[in-house]
């Protein structure tokens, strides 16, 4: 028994695919870029000026060379990751400027950026870092993405995400990689080419997108289009624009190189149309994650969602809602990779120190949760169920000892005990569990070890 | 030759088989009994109730723990004459009229023996008037109830009244414990104490008896 499916039927999946079809060959999609304009007139493609037609032929040639997996590369290669083929991958948060501890909210430093890194690092539910994990406000902007990667590689040796917002970041953050290992091997660094929605690819993430490819890194291509704003009102309708806009940057990638490992992104919230903002926690985007998941599957790519997102400003109820149905969401649909896994509130713009463990034992209930129950001859325990016969207990037996590890998941940052031991235990929440864990998985945190060139390369960016 | 230390393991890891074995061998290599329990058997059920009540280790792994070593104590138990036998105190325990509730009682019982008491166990829906007749047969230190239920807890209060009447309240103290009862009920109705969990338990009756 598991709790994993598609939750789309086929007929909906292909009236998604037709409507996609339709958008790309007669609305057409922008690509704000001389290269990526030659690559598709090269191709055959219609084109209008920055605009490009793309017919249902070059569209099934084009994802026909896609891998359904790749291997995004650790620093040891334990720490390898397959990403694709029905594994969900988790990875850390991107982009908050604020951060929330306790009863604080700040700007983020370079110190809770080390801090997170750590945290991620000692994570045995994050597989996959991000050097735009948060934005260090204590940092000169020139000099914070070399200080996000190298403070990535000094502390973790988890698979990396790196800089996409033009070619210089681009360049910087694979040629800190390359230095660092010493070699120009694949897969070593991914970046994520954002849409600007509806169908719009500007100028510095394709010169970006270019300079990924030609240094075979992956890339992940997502969208996040506001409901009623940038894409239609209706999830029908968003769906299929968003197919459209993340498949035409798909496909440019395909064409530039047959085979190249990309992730089909999708991160589109609700939208709160009273303020128009993103309602990151919203139903609806539960919803958009499960049709991303069937999407990718439907054409063989790996798919990628967010998850534990919330609106909420503090790590509260409405958090906990919010986020569970958002985690929820994409591991029993099978999404291959969450980003924004951890910690995050306020719709992306703070990562809570304490909602980051939480979040962590969230997503391990979860995964529990989907990985449902065997049923066979020992686990049935008629044996066990005989030997102990009516009124009796099953506290003693063997069968119990095997099992109850395996059957029953703790979350050992909730509270289960009895109202007296509870409150003489100083009566602590899952926040007060969280913030002292928190304090002390950073006091146990050893940084890896690096060799004395890798410190020197990492050095100048400190 | 087994070590005591590697009894200790055996108790903490619930491994009866293993403690049997053991210690028949030191029994037949002629080991001081007391030393087998000291040292060995209790030595481990120490630990056992140290990790318990940290939260690292669970009941069933507890209650294996606990029979692996009375299985041990019951291969010695015969060849130490009853008074060298070092008790800190003698327990009766039970759990109240229209009761049925067993294993946290149990449990209980389990705990305050691997503590270093001699427990008597009298087992289910006990009447106040069979409790006031198990303390005249065994003369306790302290009385342990057990309740479960909302509806039973108050046959608590009924049995210490009993006691009372019956001239034998000073004579004990009495102890209660189970899901509803909390440590203001205990007060209201004249207990000597009261615990949250079985570990607290074997501790709250060590300070009773002073030792």
């Amino acid at each position: 028994m598991r709790i994993e499916r598609d939750f789309l039927e086929k007929e909906e999946v292909e009236l998604i695919h037709e409507a996609t079809l339709e958008i790309l060959s007669k609305v057409g999609v922008e690509f704000q870029h001389k290269g990526a304009i030659e690559v598709f007139t090269k191709h055959g493609a219609k084109v209008e000026g920055n605009k490009v037609y793309i017919d249902k032929k070059l569209f099934e040639t084009a994802l026909s060379s896609i891998p359904q997996s790749f291997i995004l590369r650790g620093r040891t290669s334990d720490k390898d990751i397959e990403i694709g083929l029905g594994k969900t991958v988790i990875g850390t948060a991107s982009g908050p400027v604020f951060i929330r501890e306790g009863d604080s909210r700040r700007f983020t430093t370079s110190k809770d950026f080390k801090n997170f890194t750590k945290l991620c690092e000692s994570s045995k539910t994050i597989e996959v870092m991000n050097g735009n994990m948060t934005e260090p406000q204590d940092i000169d902007i020139e000099k914070r993405n070399g200080f996000r990667l190298a403070t990535s590689l000094k502390y973790s040796t988890k698979p990396l995400m790196g800089f996409t917002i033009g070619k210089a970041d681009a360049q910087d953050s694979i040629g800190i990689l390359q230095s660092f290992v010493g070699s120009k091997e694949k897969n070593l660094i991914m970046g994520i080419i954002s849409v600007i929605s509806p169908l719009t690819y500007d100028f510095g993430m394709l010169d970006s997108m270019f300079e990924y490819i030609e240094e075979d890194q992956p890339l992940m291509f997502a969208c996040c289009s506001l409901p009623g704003a940038t894409s239609p009102v209706t999830i029908a309708g968003t769906l299929a624009v968003n197919n459209a806009e993340v498949l035409a940057g798909i496909i440019l990638s395909q064409l530039i190189k047959p085979g190249f490992p990309v992730i089909y992104g999708n991160t589109t919230p609700s939208c709160d149309l009273r303020y128009v903002t993103p309602a990151i926690g919203g139903v609806e985007t539960a919803l958009i994650t499960t049709a991303t998941a069937t999407l990718g599957k439907y054409y063989g790519i790996p798919s990628r969602s967010g998850g534990s997102l919330t609106d909420s400003k503090l790590p509260d109820m409405q958090a906990g809602i919010e986020s569970t149905l958002t985690i929820l969401s994409p591991i029993m649909s099978g999404i291959s990779f969450i980003l924004q896994s951890c910690g995050i509130l306020e719709s992306f713009n703070v990562l809570c120190y304490e909602k980051f463990l939480i979040d962590e034992q969230n997503i391990e209930m979860v995964k529990r949760f989907c990985l449902g129950f065997d049923i066979d001859k020992d686990l049935l325990g008629r044996e066990v169920i005989e030997n102990v016969g009516p009124g009796g207990h099953f506290l003693q037996e063997i069968h119990t000892m095997m099992h109850f590890k395996n059957e029953h998941y703790i979350p050992y940052l909730s509270s289960r005990e009895s109202y007296d031991m509870w409150l003489n235990n100083s009566s602590r929440t899952i926040t007060s569990n969280a913030a002292e864990e928190i304090k002390k998985r950073l006091e146990e945190f050893k940084a890896p070890e690096i060799t004395k060139e890798q410190r020197k390369l990492l050095s100048q960016y400190l | 030759m087994p070590s005591l230390k590697e009894i200790a393991e055996g108790v903490i890891k619930g491994n009866e088989k293993l403690v049997k074995e053991k210690v028949q061998v030191l029994i037949d290599e002629g080991t001081e009994p007391l030393e087998i329990i000291n040292q060995g058997l209790m030595a481990g059920m120490n630990v056992v109730g140290e990790r318990f009540k940290n939260g690292d280790m669970f009941v069933p792994e507890v209650m294996m723990a606990a029979r692996a070593m009375s299985t041990g104590i019951g291969l010695v138990k015969p060849l130490i004459n009853d008074s060298d036998m070092l008790s800190v105190g003698k327990v009766v325990i039970g759990t109240v009229k229209g009761d049925l509730h067993d294993i946290g009682k149990n449990l209980v019982a389990m705990m305050v023996e691997s503590a270093g008491f001699e427990v008597v166990n009298v087992g289910i829906d006990i009447s106040s008037e069979k409790f006031a007749q198990a303390i005249r047969e065994h003369s306790p230190d302290i009385l342990g109830m057990s309740a479960m239920l909302t509806t039973t807890m108050m046959q608590m209060k009924e049995t210490i009244e009993h006691l009372k009447s019956e001239g034998l309240r000073d004579k004990v103290k009495v102890i209660i414990g189970g899901a509803p009862v909390t440590k203001q009920f205990a007060e209201e109705i004249g207990a000597d104490g009261y615990s949250v969990d079985a570990s607290a338990a074997a501790e709250l009756c060590k300070y009773l008896v002073g030792a």
